[in-house]
């Protein structure tokens, strides 16, 4: 084979690399099959390149005397054999079995007139004939061989030959070199198939390969010798711009065009997302369909629709107001369209099979919004959805899915190492459901409880996936995921594996899953930060008003605004903060000293008259916030606030 | 482009040679899928028609479930591979043994184990995607 030839020529490292991943195809080949005797873990593939059995010879002889052969050796154990060209059956029964300890015979020996690939078997008619001539030395190799090999694990082995043999396939100074090519932007697959057409009609092209990677637009990589060989091929092509620049890739860069990002892989049907931009931004969506081709996906949201502005849209009447809030989410009714007068259509979806509504080019089913979205819009990673969210998307009679959705997603992001020794567990899936125990052991992906009934044997082994935490009410427990994270409370009831909790801050029902929880005997203070905010923090509102957050909640804050008369507690979710507000000037008290931010300060007049206060904002012409003190009895007083000039 | 039908590619005087080319995708839109052995790409279409050319044995041109089956739409660039026997680019990601066609850098999805046993039987090699 043309190949052979050339690279036994080569640096040894080539031949060897070539080599290499013949064997090493096949010991991972070997991996994945059953280890059964007979023909499996052979590769076939080679033998359609191969004419020459001959040539095959040389290349395998030099190799033998040269280099360390321990990838194949190590192989051989596990090398079957059966060949097309054998005619004695005996012959290829003995060989299989014997294939084992004589494997490296065909190495050896380069007396053998076909020796040609090392995964191929049409050594095996000559051995015979081989063992005879060189017994001794074959058995002695034998010896050694089996000795250095013998401890190896076949599949671990074949592993680190996998990373090693990477290593080996790394360009050298004697291969194709890469080269950048600009060309029309969206185009570059089409390009990339263009010239493997034009080399179809035009075999003395001397490119490689043409190479077009999903995100990055406008170039195409070229695998070629010479630039020249670049600019031939790409002569009188559309999408190339006769000019266009032809740029090297480092020889240490070249692996990495090739590498390929494994996470835009992993969006599946029924993940949990949120909306990055437009009017559902930060509302959970579901996954229903990807499209990794076009990059995009198809999710299913609670729509947010007002049906007012859709009818008035429809019917062609001027809207006038823009729309300047955001219509809450809720359910779409086709029954409440129709009495707007809005034009709802049946129409089947020629892909899914399903059937969907669809008013004003929406589609809409079983009253959620099915969306197709570039995967740029949503973010996967690390969301956790809170209870409620779930809730509203799980439908009435719907419960079995949604319990098995929202446990998917608990799943999904508890972290490795969930589970401590002692933890009073439940199973949830399976047909030990509902069973009660406590952990006694924690291995990677199985947990052994003891049972709480009698009659079981002392431990059962569970997959982790399959068990859920356990709580009583009664139990102090503090939440260490999710979006109550750092909250702490005492259980109050116990509804499967959601748990409610009594704050200790808030004195608030939280609902928690129990997959978040610990046990704990920590009372926290509350959570003081989400985002960018901080508690007290002076931010500016959507609507041009400003305020001082004065509490921090899981996703938004409430915030104090208004004016020294007329307090006004809002409460602001996260994304309805525009920013933060930090003004450094200084405001002036009663003495006509100059007050600054974070100076203590005791406030004289009104009702928060001696009250030490020992911070605040500044801002303008001086509010000052009883901040310290609207923190310990806001509840009680928050009526009685003022926003008033500090005399001192 | 030609609608790269497999005749384009045969030698004339012989008809049972295996061909010296894979059928070069015919568009670049939904249709396009991957083989989740070889990685080559063809439409659905070509795929239906004329099986796969790597991959004779999951017989894709007999049964129109070995074609959804055996290939997926989820897969992340393309590689045309004129010359796999010495292109380094095919050497990294274990075309070389290919015919030449236009390939992906990576699948999203492992065969199927019923395909993997027909693999097995074949002695052919499957080395299922790495999961970064």
């Amino acid at each position: 084979m043309a190949r052979g030839r050339r690279r036994s020529e080569d640096d040894d490292f080539i031949d060897d690399d070539e080599e290499d991943e013949g064997l090493m195809d096949d010991e991972e080949e070997d991996e994945e099959e059953e280890y059964d005797g007979g023909k499996s873990g052979r590769k076939r593939r080679r033998s359609q390149f191969v004419d020459d059995v001959a040539v095959e010879d040389d290349e395998e002889d030099e190799d033998e005397d040269e280099e360390d052969d321990g990838g194949r050796r190590g192989k051989k154990p596990k090398r079957r054999s059966g060949s097309e060209f054998f005619e004695l059956e005996a012959m290829v029964d003995s060989d299989e079995e014997e294939e084992e300890e004589e494997g490296e015979d065909d190495f050896i020996n380069d007396a053998g007139a076909d020796l040609p690939d090392h995964d191929d078997n049409r050594r095996l008619p000559h051995r015979p004939i081989l063992l005879q001539e060189d017994q001794e030395d074959v058995e002695e190799m034998e010896r050694r061989v089996k000795e250095r090999y013998s401890k190896s694990n076949q599949i671990d082995y074949a592993e680190d030959a996998t990373d090693v043999e990477q290593q080996a396939l790394l360009p050298s100074v004697k291969d194709p070199k890469l080269w950048m090519v600009k060309c029309a932007i969206g185009h570059e697959r089409e390009t990339a198939i263009c010239l493997m057409q034009k080399f179809i009609d035009k075999p003395d092209l001397q490119i490689k390969s043409v190479i077009a990677l999903d995100h990055l637009k406008n170039y195409i990589y070229v695998e070629a010798e010479k630039e020249a060989h670049v600019k031939e091929a790409c002569k009188g092509l559309r999408n190339i711009f006769s000019s266009a620049k032809v740029m090297i890739v480092p020889i240490k860069e070249m692996t990495d065009v090739l590498s390929v990002e494994s996470k835009a892989v992993d969006l599946s049907r029924d993940t949990w997302v949120r909306m990055k931009i437009g009017i559902y931004k930060g509302d959970l969506a579901k996954v229903v369909d990807v499209d990794n081709v076009r990059q995009r996906v198809t999710v299913k949201l609670i729509p947010r629709i007002d049906l007012q502005t859709l009818a008035n849209k429809l019917e062609g009447r001027d809207t006038g107001k823009k729309k300047t809030f955001n219509p809450p989410p809720r359910f779409f009714n086709i029954d409440e369209a129709r009495e707007m007068h809005i034009r709802v259509e049946r129409r089947r979806d020629k892909d899914s099979g399903e059937y969907f509504e669809m008013v004003d080019g929406l589609m809409f089913k079983d009253g959620f919004l099915y969306k197709t979205v570039s995967v740029k819009s949503i973010s996967s990673q690390n969301i956790q959805p809170i209870f409620d969210e779930l809730e509203k998307f799980r439908k009435p009679g719907e419960d079995a899915d949604g319990d098995v959705a929202s446990l998917s997603t608990l799943f999904a992001n508890r972290k490795k190492g969930h589970f401590m020794k002692g933890d009073a567990v439940i199973v949830v899936r399976g047909d030990l459901k509902n069973l009660m125990g406590w952990v006694e052991k924690v291995e990677e992906d199985t947990v052994h409880i003891r049972p709480k009934m009698t009659g079981l044997p002392k431990t059962l082994a569970f997959n982790e996936k399959e068990l859920c935490k356990y709580f009583k009410p009664g139990d102090h427990v503090k939440v260490v995921s999710g979006v109550q994270e750092g909250a702490t409370g005492m259980v109050v009831k116990v509804e499967g594996h959601v748990l409610i909790i009594l704050s200790d801050t808030t004195k608030e029902h939280l609902r928690v899953f129990a997959d978040h929880v610990v046990e704990s005997s920590e009372i926290t203070t509350g959570v003081t930060r989400v985002g960018d905010y901080e508690l007290h923090d002076l931010v500016l509102l959507d609507n041009k008003t400003f305020g001082v957050i004065i509490r921090v909640e899981s996703e938004a804050f409430q915030v104090l605004k208004g004016v020294p008369d007329r307090p006004e507690v809002v409460l602001v979710k996260l994304r309805e903060v525009k920013c933060k507000i930090e003004r450094r000037s200084n405001a002036k008290d009663r003495s006509n000293n100059i007050v600054s931010i974070k100076d203590v300060v005791r406030v004289v007049e009104g009702p928060c008259r001696r009250v030490d206060v020992f911070r605040f904002a500044v801002f303008a012409s001086a509010f000052l916030r009883a901040i310290k003190f609207l923190e310990d009895h806001w509840l009680d007083l928050f009526s009685n606030i003022h926003a008033g000039s500090v005399n001192a | 482009m030609s609608s790269g039908k497999r005749s384009d590619y045969f030698r004339e005087e012989e008809d049972d040679r295996p061909p010296s080319f894979a059928q070069i995708p015919t568009s670049f839109g939904h249709e396009l899928r991957a083989c989740l052995r070889c990685r080559l790409v063809k439409t659905y279409d070509q795929f239906r028609e004329s099986g796969c050319e790597n991959c004779p044995f999951l017989e894709m041109e007999k049964e129109h479930d070995n074609v959804v089956n055996c290939t997926t739409p989820n897969f992340t660039g393309i590689i045309s591979m004129m010359d796999p026997s010495r292109s380094w680019a095919a050497r990294w990601l274990r075309i070389g043994r290919f015919i030449p066609g236009c390939y992906t850098l990576a699948v999203s999805e492992e065969l199927p184990e019923e395909y993997q046993a027909i693999c097995a039987d074949n002695n052919v090699q499957y080395v299922p995607p790495k999961r970064g």
